[in-house]
């Protein structure tokens, strides 16, 4: 067999594969020879070989089948073996290896071996691998090895434990005795380990933690000695003696000073005395500082250290170096609630890091300042923070906004303040701006009055040249629509008054309604706001019918549906009209999330929907824009409090407090059970449901009232009577009659119904609420069911009452209605 | 069975360092060294992720990033990135520290040491890191001990290639008069292809 490739040569050749393809070609050819030679069990080579396919495991090519040959080359007895062998292992190895047992045994000999260098491999394996049970079958070993006299092999061992004891906490036991006396040591490695190795016991355990308390006043002479001591070469670092070791130490004194106060007493001193003597020129010196700040903020320490700690900070947002200002910036940000107006003394430094070329510095320094504003500097701090907000990233712009409009709100000196703000948010901002901002602003315009003709002249002229902004557009279209006649009326609180005419005011908006670029949202806020212009402004609702209807062919289903109500009601209610676009009530503040649930709560008709599609409901919420839609026509609905409606003496929803709007009258079900749905029945059905269409010929002479039993369940009995309405072809009237049979009595009793989507349906009040027992009296009950397409009546029922004390639900459906009701 | 403990949920536990990464302008890893257990697969992933944000940075970004639960801190220098992962509550300007005692070491061992060198030399970029870290743990801080345990091993490996001795205890005696010889001579032969 000819002498396999070396190792160097393997390496320059994968080097100049010129192609990803050609690597792999070179590696697949070498893998092939190594798999011959592992076979071959040549000894000569496998160092060679394992130290090919390390190099091969790192390109990322897999090289398992190599393991065992690393057990192979730690058992030999060549030291070269054993060092690749042991390298191997912890490339190859990690502790799901069923070869663990293996290596196992091999490092419990290794660990005994004469020669140290021997040992400090098998050391160094076990650090690297350390599974649950290696960890069990060697901390004996390691026990042992503490106690070596040999600084090189008690440090290696040290750590060894510090891993046992990190994988199976419960070994920790045993090493607690050899380690007391090792922070008597002087060398360094020694000592380093050993506080490292006594940290991990007191964050395992709170016995032990408690244990070691005992040991700050030694770790606070260490420490001294170390900065007290002269210049040693050998632990230098820039100036500073072993710092490594100095950080270690105050992070143990922070573990051990936390909740503490004695402990903490003890170290104060010795933490005031390196803050104030570590040289600051080199990032190592900052590296200990950060340290005993970290450690100062941590324990209990005096008032005047931790001012010291954050005013050290503080000069880090000065350093040149911009990790010392990340840190720096960091750690304010976990302080600045424990020491608020130490941190605070450090505003303006902390603003000008608003400007960092670095953006992780950026981000962090926005997070803080939104941590410090507080009611007195609340306008300064946001005129710097909006001029961050006109050039900072765009990723930073959504939670600076809200950040923004968070703080406004909590500070605002004056409303018109806070007003101007948001506002200024919207314009800088943008479409970055997240949708709760459009509903927090119109909140908070809608409760501030004497402010609505200075906001509304405000808007549009934001407004009138660019309607880019679709929030800002959404807001001003909202404001219009409720404030227009202020806007016109020239008029204002407080700057000189905008002059605007309502033919202007009509062009944005048109203009709103007509640019591609604007979401359908806001086309729909510019639909709504024209319609309540029109019961605003004097001159010009021609023009504003004009517009309205040029929408009523829409292919947006929200848009071409709000156009056809609204000229209808320009048509046929002409009268009701001012009544129906009245200026909003003040509606609850947080309402933006609230719209929703509340309508669905308080409508019945939502409720009799969900009887009948269970799945509607659950379909409307995912699709947000759905949700806003319905939540804008919610907000037109709420108009109508009190306003006279036709059927609303029939209507089943006026029980809840007259909250039936517009969209119940106008044939609740379909518009309702599908936001944004495309396969609606044309809109111009929703009309329907007036019934006020001229009379149509019928042909209502087939038969008399049909009747069926609907519900017959535990003594209660519904029966319906049905027959088609005269004069309209398409209603069938069902009369409801339901009695109880059982000899007591049946109260709270609701019943309730839903059809299909294709059909509208008209739910009477109830003769009564309550069945007196052994069918004493009736509950009576109309429903009218308008059925446009002529399908086959179908009905769901849902029953509830109360009988003894216990409340009952009985649903239904009624499908045997007789096909001469709808042919 | 075993995996079924051991994955990477448990994996998280506090050492100083959680692994230590190298790698090219290009992305191309030079060492991996992992503290902390993880499939195999795993490992890839990661060291995916982490070459792809630290290419990414601009010079001017500081050399700290957040990264899941970790913190990983990187520098580069010249072609090669440095790359550690620590946990939330360690010392980043350290880990800096750590760092570059680790880019001195190898600096003093190949003599202004270069990308090349740790490409063809990788097991002594290893050796050098695992006399530096233990567990992810400093363990010695002082530069002189780390170069003096790694030429001592150098040599014994010299040793043993050259004599093929088997017995340990010629082996000893013969290194410690060399380890004598070879220090006041001021330098080791550590360029020795013993393959």
């Amino acid at each position: 067999m000819s002498t396999p490739k070396r190792l160097r040569d393997l390496i320059r050749e994968i080097r100049s594969a010129r192609t990803a393809a050609d690597e792999r070609a070179v590696v697949q050819k070498e893998c092939a020879s190594i798999r011959d030679s592992f076979r071959d069990e040549d000894n000569t080579y496998r160092c060679r070989n394992v130290a090919k396919l390390l190099y091969i495991h790192m390109l990322g090519y897999p090289a398992h089948f190599g393991q065992l040959e690393c057990l192979k080359l730690i058992a030999s007895q060549k030291f070269t073996d054993k060092r690749v062998g042991y390298l191997g292992a912890m490339l190859l190895l990690d502790e799901r290896q069923d070869v663990h047992l293996l290596v196992t045994n091999s490092l419990k000999n290794d660990l005994n071996h004469q020669t140290q260098y021997i040992q400090s491999l098998a050391l160094c394996t076990l650090g690297s691998i350390c599974s649950a049970e290696m960890s069990r079958d060697l901390a004996g070993e390691i026990e042992k090895m503490i106690k070596s006299s040999n600084a090189y092999i008690k440090k290696k061992a040290i750590l060894c434990a510090f891993c046992i004891i990190r994988k199976v906490p419960d070994l920790m036991e045993m090493f607690i005795p050899a380690t007391r006396s090792l922070l008597n040591e002087k060398n360094h490695g020694v000592l380093l380990t050993a506080v490292c190795l006594i940290d991990e016991m007191c964050e395992k355990s709170p016995d032990t933690l408690h244990h070691f308390r005992k040991v700050v006043p030694q770790l606070v002479r260490i420490l001294k000695n170390l900065i007290m001591a002269g210049y040693s070469p050998e632990h230098d670092v820039s100036g500073i003696s072993d710092p490594f070791l100095q950080v270690k130490i105050l992070r143990l004194l922070r573990v051990l000073g936390t909740n503490d106060t004695d402990a903490s007493e003890t170290m104060n001193d010795i933490l005031a005395q390196v803050a104030t003597n570590t040289d600051t020129s080199k990032n190592v010196g900052h590296a200990i500082l950060y340290e005993i700040v970290l450690t100062i903020m941590g324990i209990k320490s005096e008032s005047g250290l931790r001012v010291l700690a954050v005013n050290i900070l503080g000069r880090f947002l000065l350093n040149s170096d911009k990790n010392i200002r990340y840190v720096a910036l960091n750690t304010l940000l976990r302080v600045v609630h424990a020491d608020y107006n130490a941190v605070q003394r450090h505003r303006t430094t902390i603003m000008d890091c608003l400007k960092d070329p670095d953006i992780s510095i950026r981000k962090r320094a926005v997070e803080l300042s939104f941590a410090l504003i507080n009611a007195n500097n609340v306008r300064g701090m946001m005129k710097e923070l909006l001029s961050f907000l006109e050039n900072c990233d765009p990723e930073f712009k959504a939670d600076c906004c809200s950040n923004i409009v968070q703080a406004a709100e909590s500070y605002a000196p004056n409303k018109r303040w806070h007003i101007d703000t948001v506002m200024k948010v919207l314009t800088t901002a943008g479409s970055s701006v997240r949708e709760d901002v459009v509903s927090i602003l119109i909140q908070l315009i809608a409760e501030t009055n004497q402010l609505h003709n200075y906001t509304v002249q405000q808007l549009f002229k934001r407004i009138e040249d660019d309607v880019s902004q679709q929030p800002l557009v959404q807001v001003a279209s909202w404001c219009i629509g409720e404030y227009g006649e202020k806007l016109v009326s020239g008029t204002c609180e407080e700057d000189e008054p905008v002059q605007v005419s309502e033919d202007e005011v009509v062009d944005v908006l048109e203009k709103v309604l007509s640019m591609n670029y604007c979401e359908e949202v806001t086309k729909e806020y510019a639909m709504n706001a024209l319609m309540k212009l029109s019961s605003r402004f004097r001159t010009s609702i021609g023009r504003i019918k004009a517009v309205i209807e040029k929408y009523s062919s829409s292919r947006n289903v929200e848009i071409q549906q709000r156009s056809v109500e609204f000229t209808c009601i320009f048509k046929k209610y002409d009268n009701l009209r001012s009544a129906l676009l009245e200026q909003m009530p003040l509606i609850e503040s947080s309402r933006s999330k609230n719209v929703l649930s509340d309508s669905l709560e308080n409508s019945n008709s939502q409720d009799l929907l969900n009887t009948g599609q269970p799945a509607t409901t659950e379909n409307s919420i995912p699709s947000t824009e759905g949700q806003q839609s319905q939540s804008i026509m919610d907000l037109l609905g709420d108009v109508h409090v009190g306003a006279p409606t036709p059927m609303s003496n029939g209507d089943q929803t006026s029980t809840s407090g007259g909250t039936n709007d517009l969209l119940d009258l106008l044939g609740d079900v379909p518009s309702l059970s599908s936001p944004g749905s495309t396969n609606m029945p044309p809109p111009v059905n929703l009309m329907d449901g007036l019934g006020d269409s001229p009379p149509a010929p019928t042909m209502n002479g087939i038969g008399g009232p049909s009747s069926l039993t609907a519900l017959n369940k535990n003594g209660l009995l519904i029966n319906f009577e049905c027959e088609r309405e005269n004069g309209q072809a398409n209603v069938t009237i069902i009369n409801v009659k339901a009695g109880n049979s059982t000899p007591s009595v049946m109260s709270d009793f609701v019943f309730q119904a839903a059809v299909p989507k294709s059909f509208q349906l008209q739910l009477q009040s109830p003769s009564g609420n309550s069945l007196s027992p052994l069918n004493g009296n009736n509950v009576t009950q109309i429903i009218k069911v308008n059925n446009p397409q002529k399908q086959p009546l179908r009905l769901r029922i849902r029953v509830t009452y109360t009988q003894n004390g216990n409340s009952v639900t009985e649903t239904g459906e009624v499908n045997s209605f007789p096909n001469t009701l709808w042919q | 069975m075993t995996s079924q403990y051991y994955g990477h949920v448990v994996s998280y536990l506090d050492a100083e360092m959680q692994f230590m990464l190298l790698f090219s302008r290009q992305g191309k890893l030079r060492l991996q060294k992992w503290y902390i257990a993880h499939p195999d697969k795993q490992k890839k992933k990661i060291t995916r992720e982490l070459v792809t944000l630290v290419l990414s940075r601009k010079p001017k970004m500081c050399s700290f990033l957040e990264w899941k639960d970790l913190k990983i801190v990187y520098k580069r220098y010249a072609s090669l990135y440095f790359c550690c992962a620590i946990e939330a509550e360690d010392n980043e300007l350290l880990t800096l520290e750590i760092i570059h005692r680790y880019v001195e070491l190898l600096d003093k061992y190949f003599g202004s040491v270069c990308e090349l060198d740790i490409i063809f030399n990788f097991e002594k970029a290893y050796y050098m890191l695992d006399e530096l870290l233990l567990g992810g743990e400093v363990q010695e801080t002082s530069k002189k001990n780390v170069l003096k345990a790694i030429a001592a091993q150098d040599l014994l490996q010299e040793v043993s290639y050259y004599l093929h001795i088997y017995s340990s205890f010629v082996t000893i005696i013969i290194i410690v008069i060399k380890t004598t010889a070879a220090w006041a001579a001021g330098g080791l032969s550590r360029n020795i292809s013993y393959w």
